[in-house]
């Protein structure tokens, strides 16, 4: 298992950049996601990673050592990929055997290494099988296991998971972390499903046309995300436009519905005057009665219930602002309804739940 | 994807110097000869002149060769539209009993070489012929009709249309099959109907493919050389150019000729590209699209069986008096033989000529086949799997063979490669295998092509991925999973040098080269057993023939069609 350092890595297709001067420090052991929607460039990394393709600009290190003109076949890396790519002339015994017949590991050892990476994956009763005979989910764990098997420098998954059904998926979830967690490699996942990324990274960089938006650990960048498209893209989320009237701590934003507080500090370089908008997470929000306590009260919102939807164990309600904006949120003890459909309702929120971000062009 | 840069695994030492194989083996086997005919047909003594075209067209002789051939092919085309076109419709259009085993029928004649053909035919209508014969003995004529008038034209003809309607039909029925009912719906909606329709909307949209179709069966029957000789009707381009193949040297009219040939190809081929090349005919509107078929009735079914089964009978008529002649220990003046044997199937295995012959073109086929194997396996996989500079230009290149008459390629390598150690009249082998090779390739890279396609280029980077360098994992992965296509493009190019027939009659001057197929022609200028061991040996090569295409269409299944569509 090795480190990985990504240095100003530029990938073009003809004039589509698809990946833009990305820069990554993936620590060792690290189970790193690499999260976008479709057509952000991350596949393209991942393939970048595992030499499939070669950077037009920048480097690849692992470990600190230069593998950017290294053949992929020299780099040592287990790669699963989206559709599997089960050799279907090979048994599944054979499939995962191959790359060990490769490093030249003697027999008795191979044996012992492909019964070791079948039961990891809980296939050890499939080997005689031809991958033609087995479900979709039982292809991804002997893909799975094709991968580990040679023990490689860093494991590449490209949405493992985006071929199973949904039950299926939050199993291998579970499975892919335990197993992440029982060999200790590094490995670097590629996803557009942001729960996957949320629910199972230690670390994950947030990519959107080509380049990354934003790295962190799954809790900093629900809560502190630093721009309006990762605010969006992780979670959900209500976005409140203003203009920024003091840019020190606590921030104040002047909105159509009132002035908004943010105790956030800032991402980016923000100035009074500014174009904002404010992100607020819409289990963030509560409802507080109207005129219930009178005088001053912070980050108020008022609006008119649009709608409200039970579901047992919360309530999401959608309020219309006086300007039209429309906001969600949920109430997580939903012992009764605070409100029903047009009446108005007063919303609350936290200063250190209020982010602003520059407003996005 | 595009790209204006190229991969680090794109062009890598080992795709160069693929490619750089590649170019030499075009430019030598392919180009060189051409332009050598070229150079030779324009410069007389150094100096740039037409004189020879000239002469060409001033000769009676091969103003008459020319205007034969323009006849052959104009006629030919014709013929294969009429027996096409309702074989098409019909197959395409109605569902009826028997579908399938009919329109596959109807293909075999196709693989049937006329020349073996031809043989067969003779015996049949000659002057005292079965057919000559049967009819006298039945008092229904009083004097043998001459079948094959004009000094053997009609013979040709129909010899040429029956091998050839199965090309043509296929591309009419491609063509057809492109049509979207909904366009016919909405002419009839409007009000066209019958004959109108067809005239004012199907036949303008399948138009693309019967040119495609036609242009193939023109340029064949202009060309073809085996079918004329065995008639012996000389007087078409095709014999001509065969006649001063074997003195180049003295009479250069050869050139012109050949160069005459190649332009008549370029512009047929041109005038297709222009008029057809550009306007693919979007079928845009999907929403609900009626099945293009419909059931038959079952008065229309029995009009169908009756026409699809005389057709493939009348088409198979030669062939089977191939069989007939094989089987013939004396056949004169009678309508069937008088008495059979089996002993020209053994008489082949003994007789120098014959035996030497199918030695010869095993040995040949052999090799050709395994520089079609390398060649075309590595095209394939650049063309699928690599980008490259003049990637187009090499795909068209790789196919040109299929456009290129035989008869001009073995001329330009007797010309153009004399005085060299590859001198056919030193020894044919080499460019005998080459040019069966090339004439081939095509095949060989489709049939490769379509084998790669099938197959997701992740599985090989997988493999990559591993640990297994290119060469490996194309050994490893790669290769057992297109195993099948390439089993079935080199059993087809096999089967098909063993049958070449114009490559074959020129380019092997000395009978110990003799291949099969210039066996079979000199054994038909011998009076005695001749034509009976000729047409056991064209049994025996039907028989490969037919065997080989039966593999080749399990394997490719729907895809075989593909193989004979420029």
């Amino acid at each position: 298992m090795v480190s990985l350092t990504l240095q100003g890595i530029t990938r073009k297709f003809g004039d589509v950049t698809a990946v833009d001067d990305v820069s990554l420090e993936i620590t060792r052991g690290e189970l790193f996601f690499l999260l976008g929607p479709s057509g952000c460039g991350k596949t393209t990394l991942l393939r970048l990673i595992a030499g499939f393709y070669a950077p037009d600009r920048g480097n690849i290190l692992f470990d600190g050592q230069d593998v950017t003109r290294t053949p992929p076949h020299r780099r040592n890396t287990g790669m699963v990929f989206q559709n599997y790519a089960l050799w279907p002339h090979m048994s599944v015994w054979e499939n995962v055997a191959y790359g060990l017949g490769l490093r030249k590991v003697p027999s008795s050892e191979q044996k012992d290494r492909v019964s070791e990476a079948l039961r990891m994956v809980r296939m050890d009763a499939y080997g005689e099988r031809s991958p033609n005979q087995l479900s979709g989910g039982q292809q991804q764990r002997v893909a799975l296991a094709r991968a580990l098997v040679i023990q490689p420098d860093v494991v590449l998954l490209d949405e493992p998971l985006s071929n199973l059904d949904a039950r299926l998926r939050l199993e291998m979830r579970d499975e892919i972390r335990r197993i992440h967690d029982e060999t200790g490699t590094t490995m670097i996942y590629v996803t557009h499903d942001q729960k996957e990324a949320l629910s199972m990274a230690d670390r994950m960089a947030v990519m959107d046309m080509g380049a990354v938006a934003q790295t962190g650990d799954p809790r900093s960048i629900y809560a502190r995300p630093v721009s309006a498209f990762v605010a969006d893209f992780i979670g959900e989320t209500n976005f409140v436009a203003g203009r920024l009237t003091s840019a020190e701590t606590p921030l104040s934003v002047e909105t159509a519905v009132g002035v908004l507080h943010s105790t956030v500090e800032p991402a980016e370089g923000l100035s009074p005057g500014d174009e904002v908008v404010c992100s607020v997470r819409p289990e963030a929000i509560r409802v507080s009665e109207p005129d219930a306590a009178g005088g001053e009260e912070e980050n108020v919102l008022d609006g008119v219930v649009r709608q409200t939807v039970y579901l047992g164990d919360h309530e999401q309600y959608s309020v219309r602002l006086d300007d039209g904006t429309l906001v969600k949120l949920v109430d997580h003890h939903p012992g009764r309804r605070r409100a029903g459909p047009g009446a108005p309702i007063r919303l609350k929120c936290d200063a250190s739940q209020v982010v602003v971000l520059g407003k996005p062009g | 994807m595009p790209s204006s840069r190229f991969d680090l695994s794109d062009l890598t030492p080992g795709v160069l110097a693929i490619l750089g194989i590649l170019v030499l083996f075009f430019g030598l086997f392919l180009f060189y000869p051409l332009l050598h005919v070229l150079l030779n047909a324009f410069f007389a003594d150094e100096q740039f002149s037409i004189e020879f075209f000239g002469l060409m067209l001033q000769s009676p002789v091969q103003q008459r060769a020319l205007l034969n051939s323009f006849e052959l092919g104009i006629v030919t085309t014709a013929l294969t539209t009429i027996i096409a076109l309702p074989m098409a419709y019909a197959l395409v259009r109605y569902d009826f009993i028997g579908k399938g085993l009919l329109g596959g029928l109807a293909l075999v004649p196709m693989i049937m070489p006329p020349f073996v053909g031809a043989i067969g035919m003779k015996q049949m209508f000659a002057r005292f012929g079965s057919i000559n014969l049967f009819l006298l003995e039945t008092g229904l004529i009083d004097a043998p009709i001459d079948w094959f008038g004009g000094g053997g034209f009609w013979g040709v003809v129909i010899l040429e249309a029956l091998h050839l309607y199965p090309i043509m039909y296929l591309n009419i029925a491609a063509g057809l099959a492109n049509v979207d009912p909904s366009l016919e719906e909405s002419a009839r909606n409007v009000g066209a109907g019958g004959f109108r329709l067809f005239r004012t909307i199907t036949f303008p949209l399948m138009l693309p493919g019967y040119f495609a179709g036609a242009i193939i069966v023109f340029i064949w029957a202009f060309t073809d050389l085996g079918t004329p000789l065995i008639f012996e009707f000389r007087e078409v381009v095709a014999v001509q150019i065969f006649n001063m193949a074997t003195d180049v040297h003295a009479n250069p009219l050869g050139y012109a000729l050949v160069v005459f040939v190649v332009l008549v190809t370029l512009a047929l081929f041109y005038l297709s590209k222009k008029f057809f090349g550009g306007r693919h005919y979007e079928m845009v509107a999907r929403g609900h699209v009626m099945s293009a078929s419909r059931r038959a009735t079952s008065l229309e079914t029995v009009l169908i069986w009756g026409m699809l089964l005389s057709i493939t009978g009348i088409a198979l008529i030669p062939h089977l008096s191939v069989v007939l002649t094989s089987v013939t220990e004396r056949w004169f003046m009678t309508v069937l033989p008088s008495d059979y044997t089996l002993a020209y199937y053994g008489q082949i295995f003994e007789h120098d000529l014959t035996l030497l012959s199918i030695k010869n073109s095993l040995w040949l086929s052999v090799m050709s086949t395994v520089i079609d194997i390398v060649l075309g396996v590595a095209i394939a996989y650049l063309l699928t799997r690599r980008r490259f500079p003049f990637r187009d230009a090499l795909d068209a290149v790789a196919m040109l063979p299929l456009a290129l008459p035989g008869l001009v390629l073995a001329f330009g390598y007797i010309s153009g490669f004399s005085g060299t150690f590859l001198d056919v009249r030193v020894s044919p082998v080499p460019l005998l295998i080459i040019a069966y090779a090339v004439r081939r390739l095509p095949y060989m890279v489709r049939a490769a092509y379509a084998g790669f396609q099938q197959m997701s280029v992740t599985l090989e980077e997988a493999s990559m991925n591993m640990g297994a360098g290119p060469l490996r994992t194309l050994w490893k992965i790669t290769m057992p999973l297109v195993l099948a296509n390439v089993a079935a493009g080199a059993i087809l190019s096999f089967s098909f040098a063993m049958l070449e027939v114009s490559d074959s009659l020129i380019l092997a001057i000395k009978e110990q080269y003799y291949p099969i197929t210039k066996a079979i022609y000199s054994l038909m200028g011998r009076i005695t057993d001749g034509p009976y061991m000729a047409s056991a040996m064209g049994m025996l090569g039907m028989i490969l023939l037919a065997c080989s295409l039966l593999f080749t269409g399990k394997v490719l299944g729907k895809r075989m069609g593909q193989l004979f569509k420029v």
